[in-house]
């Protein structure tokens, strides 16, 4: 008997111990001011040290100019990250700021639930800016990319601050070039760099003749390489325009649908065929089946030497550069020219590259010290501030006229000028998954470009029309139910005896007033023109219907 | 069964407080999503928002779909290959159990218990490292012992244009040596679970009979043919059941080595890993539901046929 209660008093014991234990935690975790310091919280996922130690000193400088402040930084492994977020968000008990993956899907769920949106704040100048030739600029302005990074399209507002600018190029081994070409310049152009894949391939079967086991590969390629607009573009770039019915100037798949369902286009064009057979040109240089290989595979390649060059993006600079035991060095993707004995004649101009900054950071709704954190990002952003930080870690800067100290660097700088508007050759659904399919057998050499597309076509025809249709039909149903809750809203704000309006609802809620704009505007517009409401507000000169409207235009 | 009137239930309350969290917990985690997957797979359903009914459409569109085709027919490959595969299994709990010496015998049945504590994905990692084109054992193996040449020259007499000379196989990247290598895939595939199994089968087999075999002047593979197999023949059942059920269900294996997309040409594409695809990649959450249910009902299916026609002897 006594035993019986000893269990239970031990259960209960821990029991207790055990609550005590999680409220602790969780009273710290929220913790929003320590001894009379206020905490902000800010959580990524680039675990290196190189980037702790870069973060740590960038907030120890903040700390040092704001002493009521502390910055609390927590790293949480890539693999794990967004699923802490995730629940973190949906718990309420997500840190003040959080490193944003991605601008779509799943993060743009959770951006319109749980993130504040920081739209009203970027046409204000950053503080921080103060005395450079950016201080009267308002802080988007100050962005190479403008901010795009940190803008989900979707949802038509800012939710994110970049701190970096990513870029994908060519990294290779210097004394391996050396070794087989006499010279350990990278290439000119195409055409070199094609010579220089040969030459390396004649190395390695030479030396193969004394080491039987000698392995090794012009390039290591993975899944995730992002070389095809680089050569793709240049060669197709254009030909869609006139099938641009939406009139969107962007590459678009419903282009290409139109064009093969009226019989006026086909994937079979010379110039796609063009496209594609640069395409396999380069693939023929990468080891077998890389279609199927990680980048952490293609990166072993290159460290162990057994590929002689590698795709990588600005963040992975500093890495090869410590990690190597060769020399490494790096080049941007040799263009194809109008002069191209075989590619010339396709050729419309060189790739204009998505410029879209990376490492994002945004402002969680239940972040109780929100002024503090969004100050701590203009602090980040502000042009000598980015630059220390980027420099530290090798990386390029996210902000205008931040100087480059590793002049490797240089190469990363995006392309801006260039052409687009190439065809789309698949969309979500059927076709996505034929080219997954298909495309690594047509690079292999175990498909030809006629059955590749005449299979890819057959799916455009008698896949993709129900595909959009079902698509259709899902986004009425869901704007169906975005009206609904729309008027559901309306109605709170008209009958006021309904209960107090829910403020957070909308972007510049908080008035009927403005919110009642917004609802209009909403409902007139689409979204459109959500995001540029709250400055007009704000000054008092807001008109309806808004200038670039269709209905306000004679 | 008894009916419990209301009046016990004054004295059962207890028993009935402790299941509930149990029962509620299944509910909810178990039939709460089958039947919402049974409902949505009626729905055109983007995985969230509502969704639009569409009867059987979802169902004809999968009977019509290449790719489903290909998944099932696929994974009937892959039971038929299974069911060579259980042999290793049988084997070696039969030799096990046969040993003489306790010590031996304990020992490696400790042997088999260790594999299961490494967790899955660390195995399917390490096979696929196996397959590593430049990295990998198997070409490592086939290199050194000269194999590759040879399959280079049995290639070219027969044409196949899969061994070429000087480039090692990307077996999971060959449209060609995709499924074999989803076939050779854990040699020498002795189960764990599947030798334990046996081995509890054959622990109850008494040892009246071996002595009766013995005395009958019953060699060792007509003592397992004729003793030992029919009467572990229970779980020869319960093992084809959950290996049925497991080559079914499983897509965990190719999502990991081959990708969503199901590896070049899509020789991998299972049901399962289909139903994902169609889930959390092109976000057709309804579509999924109904390929899900078909393998339900193939499961179901499958699983009856097997009680009723392999039979037990008691």
């Amino acid at each position: 008997m006594t035993k019986r209660y000893v269990s239970i008093i031990m259960l209960g014991t821990f029991l207790v111990l055990s609550s005590l234990h999680v409220a602790r935690v969780t009273l710290q975790e929220s913790d929003i001011q320590v001894g009379g310091r206020r905490i902000v919280r800010v959580a990524h996922s680039m675990s290196e040290p190189r980037t702790q130690a870069a973060f740590r000193e960038l907030a120890d400088e903040y700390e040092e100019l704001h002493p009521g402040v502390r910055i609390r930084i927590q790293t949480i492994p890539p693999r794990a990250y967004e699923q802490w977020v995730t629940t973190q968000l949906m718990g309420e008990m997500a840190p003040d700021l959080v490193q944003i993956l991605e601008t779509s899907g799943h993060w743009a769920n959770l951006a319109q639930t749980h993130m504040q949106s920081l739209t009203h704040h970027i046409n204000q100048p950053n503080p921080y800016n103060k005395g450079t030739t950016l201080e009267a600029h308002p802080w988007r302005e100050t962005f190479i990319d403008g901010m795009d990074g940190g803008y989900f399209l979707h949802l038509m507002d800012f939710y994110g601050v970049p701190l970096t600018l990513e870029t994908t190029r060519l990294f290779y081994n210097r004394d391996l070039f050396l070794e087989a070409t006499g010279s350990d310049q990278p290439p000119e152009n195409f055409s070199e760099w094609m010579d220089i894949c040969d030459q390396l391939h004649t190395y390695r079967d030479q030396r193969r003749r004394d080491e039987p086991r000698y392995h090794m590969f012009p390039i290591a390629g993975s899944a995730d390489d992002d070389y095809i607009p680089h050569y793709f573009n240049p060669l197709t770039a254009g030909m869609m325009d006139k099938y641009d019915i939406g009139l969107w100037g962007l590459p678009n798949p419903m282009a290409t649908l139109y064009g093969l369902h009226t019989e006026t286009f086909t994937l079979r064009h010379p110039r796609i065929r063009l496209g594609f057979e640069a395409l396999r040109d380069i693939a023929s240089h990468f080891q077998p089946g890389f279609m199927n290989d990680q980048v952490e595979q293609r990166r072993m390649l290159f460290v162990q030497e057994r590929a002689a060059m590698v795709l990588g993006n600005t963040q992975d600079l500093g890495y090869y550069q410590e990690i190597c035991n060769f020399r490494v060095g790096v080049f941007n993707f040799p263009r194809i020219d109008a002069s191209h004995p075989r590619y010339g004649e396709a050729y419309e101009g060189p790739p204009r590259e998505r410029v879209a900054g990376t490492f994002s950071f945004g402002l969680t709704r239940t972040s109780r010290n929100a002024d503090i954190a969004l100050d701590f990002l203009r602090f980040t952003t502000a042009r000598d501030r980015n630059a220390e930080f980027c420099s530290a870690l090798d990386w390029f800067p996210a902000i205008k006229g931040a100087p480059l100290l590793n002049p490797d660097l240089e190469v990363f700088a995006p392309q801006e000028e260039g052409v687009g508007r190439y065809p789309v050759f698949y969309i979500t659904g059927s076709t996505q998954l034929y080219v997954e399919q298909n495309l690594p057998l047509y690079l292999d050499g175990q498909m030809t470009f006629d059955s590749f597309m005449t299979g890819l076509e057959n799916e455009w025809i008698t896949e993709v029309p129900a595909e959009v249709d079902r698509l259709i039909r899902i986004w009425i149903r869901n704007q169906e139910q975005t009206e609904f809750n729309v008027s559901r809203s309306k109605a709170r704000m008209l009958f006021a005896e309904a209960g107090p309006v829910e403020a957070e609802l909308f972007p510049g809620g908080g008035t009927p007033y403005q919110m009642g704009l917004e609802i209009i505007e909403l409902l007139d517009t689409g979204n459109v023109s959500r995001r540029f409401i709250w400055d007009a507000l704000q000054r008092g000169d807001y008109t309806f219907p808004p200038p670039h409207h269709p209905s306000a235009i004679p | 069964m008894k009916r419990v009137h209301r009046k016990n239930l004054r004295y059962h309350w207890k028993v009935y407080g402790f299941v509930l969290p149990a029962l509620i917990l299944i509910a909810v985690f178990a039939y709460y999503p089958a039947a919402a997957a049974i409902y949505y797979a009626f729905h055109l359903w983007d995985g969230h928002g509502p969704g639009v009914y569409v009867g059987l459409d979802n169902f004809r569109r999968a009977f019509a779909d290449p790719v489903v085709h290909h998944g099932f027919t696929l994974v009937l490959i892959l039971v038929i290959a299974n069911l060579f595969k259980m042999i290793p299994s049988m084997v070696t709990a039969v030799v096990i159990h046969r040993l003489t010496s306790a010590r031996w015998n304990y020992f490696y049945r400790a042997m088999f218990v260790i594999p299961m504590i490494i967790p899955q994905m660390v195995a399917i990692l390490l096979w696929k490292f196996y397959y590593d084109p430049t990295f990998g054992v198997i070409n490592a193996l086939l290199e050194n012992t000269g194999m590759l040449d040879g399959l280079v020259w049995v290639d070219q007499q027969l044409g196949w244009g899969v061994f070429r000379p000087g480039i090692r196989p990307a077996w999971l990247a060959q449209r060609e040596l995709v499924i074999p290598s989803l076939i050779f895939w854990g040699f020498p595939w002795v189960g764990v679970v599947g030798v334990l199994i046996y081995l509890a089968g054959l622990a109850n087999i008494g040892q009246d009979v071996y002595d009766a075999a013995r005395v009958d002047g019953v060699g060792p593979f007509r003592l397992f043919l004729n003793v030992e197999f029919p009467l572990i023949m229970t779980q020869f059942r319960l093992n084809l059941i959950l290996m049925v059920i497991f080559t079914l269900r499983n897509y965990e294996l190719f999502l990991v080595v081959l990708g969503d997309g199901g590896g070049p040409g899509g020789g991998g594409m299972v049901p399962g890993l289909y139903m994902f695809r169609k889930a959390f990649v092109d976000q057709e959450a309804g579509y999924a539901s109904t390929i899900g249910l078909l393998m339900f009902l193939l499961i179901l299916v499958l699983t009856w046929i097997n009680q009723k026609f392999v039979r037990v002897e008691k």
